[in-house]
């Protein structure tokens, strides 16, 4: 067995997956072992091109300069390709005075014409770059970041897409609408920062039969996103980029939420977004019928009595609540509750049947816990009024000064109502 | 329990359930059920005994953390562990790599498949051509021509490091 070349016996499917493994340019690379490895990486299925690790927070001063004739390359890797090419995903320094976009849309048409594509991905990672996209039919995924994004005069629809995500896009509502219209078979919308064209307000308007999933992140205020139909829509996460108050904004945020309320079963809301629920006037009569698991984003420093209000509006109008997380934020350097609301919360509730009925378990996850009190107001909360509670999580990252003994002496206290109820203190590893 | 007999004809006993994990064996077993006993026992050709022993490690490892594995639900403790085991597990020879992901492919068990490949991939990643030939053995039979010129201009930027 010494000295025999194994690898290469292998079938080919089995070497375009080792080659799969490798970064596109090392699987090109070894077009030089020898003639039969010439050829193999043109079976790729999928390629990815560039930095996709999230470092939008990177200083740009630290930009390489990349050569302008990279998307050339990039053309005739693509052109040199002999199986067919299922996943595609560019992320590249594009520039928009070198006449890149010409060149882009010489590769979109090229992927057009290789016919086969399923998931698109191009992230530009500086300069919004001016994308024209033809009509792939077999579509299925398409990810776009920080683009103009404008759709041919016949677009006929992406009959096949199930997944699209929009971020930092700049495109004409028209486009927008007609983009989401035809895709029938959308499931999961993830949307944010979309940037207006002109002085018209962004106007996303869902209207889809199969979605499933909607993510949106809403970033200025003049930007209107309303949920018209979407009756299998599971899971929403609303959220706010820029951790600002947008007034203005209230009002579409709560045709977002309410409209939402009939079959979503897990549902994100943030702090920003219950600050600007609770400028509307609460539908107190609506209720979210199925939501069991809700995920929360609470700044408890800077609660005040409108935002307890929402709160405790969702407690009441979530009949069947399972599972809450709640992640409070620590951006103000506010150590203690403000203590009219510490009086309010750790009042004993009644008539919130899901407290009385239902929630079984609490995940309280705090960024920064130097600051005891501002999360534990909230454990006592639920432990003296979720009834039937069986798990209290109460996590916070290892580099906080605080210790598990302390929140265990501040705990002893503390009132439980349910007799099932266990208390478990975490520390999580900060991953980022 | 169930028997896999590998080419040199050694019998390697396992649990029906652990089996299972190679979809082309679950097949055959469900075709078979109730039939005699004798047909509980397969042939795995092509594949010496060093190759069943290995895989059959692999199993019940596996086993024994059922359907967590797929799951965000498996502790982080757990993971790392696992993660660690199967480092381990894949830290051998080229050949026995080899070996493996024949087995996993015609035996078809995806994880072990893929931790194969990306066990191969890793060891050919970021090395020169040269030392690729090298550890795999690959015979490189291109003219100095061919090799200095026609096709490392083929595709240009992947020589120069244009992508970070």
């Amino acid at each position: 067995m010494e000295g025999e070349d194994r690898i290469s016996s292998l079938p080919l499917d089995v070497i375009v997956s080792i080659l799969s493994n490798l970064e596109v340019k090392d699987a090109i690379r070894t077009s030089v072992l020898s003639r039969s490895w010439r050829h193999f990486w043109t079976y790729l299925p999928s390629l990815r091109i560039g930095r996709f690790i999230d470092d939008d927070d990177a200083d740009f001063s630290e930009i390489e300069p990349v050569a302008s004739s990279w998307i050339e390359g990039v053309h005739h890797v693509v052109s040199s390709l002999r199986g067919p090419l299922l996943h595609f995903a560019l992320s590249q320094y594009f520039s928009s005075a070198s006449g890149q976009s010409a060149l882009l849309k010489s590769l979109l048409d090229l992927l057009l014409h290789k016919g086969c594509i399923e998931t698109l991905q191009l992230k530009s990672r500086f300069d919004r770059v001016f994308i024209k996209l033809p009509s792939f039919h077999s579509l299925k995924q398409l990810e776009l970041y920080r683009c103009y994004l404008v759709l041919p005069v016949d677009f006929q629809g992406f009959h096949c897409l199930s997944s699209l995500t929009l971020c930092t896009v700049q495109i004409s509502n028209d486009d927008l609408h007609l983009l989401i219209h035809t895709s029938n078979k959308l499931t999961t919308f993830k949307g944010g920062f979309f940037v207006p064209l002109g002085v018209q307000p962004v106007s996303i308007k869902l209207n889809s039969p199969s979605l499933n999933y909607l993510e949106h992140i809403i970033d200025s205020s003049n930007e209107k996103v309303e949920v018209v139909s979407a009756p299998y829509l599971e899971q929403a996460k609303i959220g706010n980029g820029a951790l600002i108050n947008f007034e203005n904004s209230a009002s579409s945020n709560l045709g977002l939420v309410t409209s939402t309320a009939a079959t979503v079963s897990s549902l994100y809301l943030d702090f920003c977004v219950l600050e600007s629920l609770s400028f509307a006037a609460l539908p107190l009569n609506s209720t979210f019928p199925r939501v069991r698991q809700l995920n929360l984003v609470l700044d408890i420093g800077t609660m005040d009595k409108t935002v307890y209000d929402t709160f405790i509006w969702l407690l009441r109008s979530m009949l069947c609540l399972e599972e809450l997380n709640v992640e409070l934020n620590d951006y103000y350097d506010i150590n203690e509750v403000d203590i009219l609301m510490r009086e309010l919360l750790l009042k004993k509730h009644n008539g919130l049947s899901c407290l009385d009925q239902t929630l079984k378990r609490v995940r309280i996850g705090t960024e920064n816990l130097d600051s005891v009190l501002t999360g534990i107001t909230l454990v006592k909360f639920f432990l003296l009024n979720a009834r039937v509670l069986e798990l209290m999580k109460v996590s916070y990252w290892t580099d906080s000064k605080v210790k598990p003994s302390m929140i265990e002496k501040e705990l002893q206290k503390a009132k439980v109502s349910s007799s099932k109820a266990k208390v478990v203190i975490i520390p999580s590893e900060r991953t980022m | 329990m169930i028997t896999l007999i590998s080419s040199d004809k050694r019998k390697f006993h396992v649990l029906e359930e652990v089996a299972n994990q190679s979809l082309t064996i679950r097949d055959v077993i469900e075709d078979r059920r109730g039939r005699r006993r004798a047909d509980r026992i397969i042939l795995v050709t092509n594949i010496n005994s060093k190759i069943p022993e290995k895989v059959i490690v692999y199993w019940l490892r596996h086993f024994l953390m059922p359907e967590e594995i797929a799951h965000a639900s498996m502790s982080h403790k757990k993971a790392e562990k696992l993660k660690k085991w199967e480092a381990k597990f894949f830290d051998t020879d080229i050949d026995t790599l080899n070996d493996l992901i024949l087995a996993a492919d015609s035996l078809d068990i995806p994880s072990l498949f893929d931790g194969a490949c990306e066990k191969v991939s890793d060891i050919l990643k970021n090395r020169s051509a040269e030392e690729v030939g090298e550890i795999s053995k690959i015979e490189n039979e291109f003219t100095h021509e061919e090799e200095e010129e026609e096709i490392p201009s083929e595709n240009a930027w992947v020589w120069r490091n244009e992508f970070a």
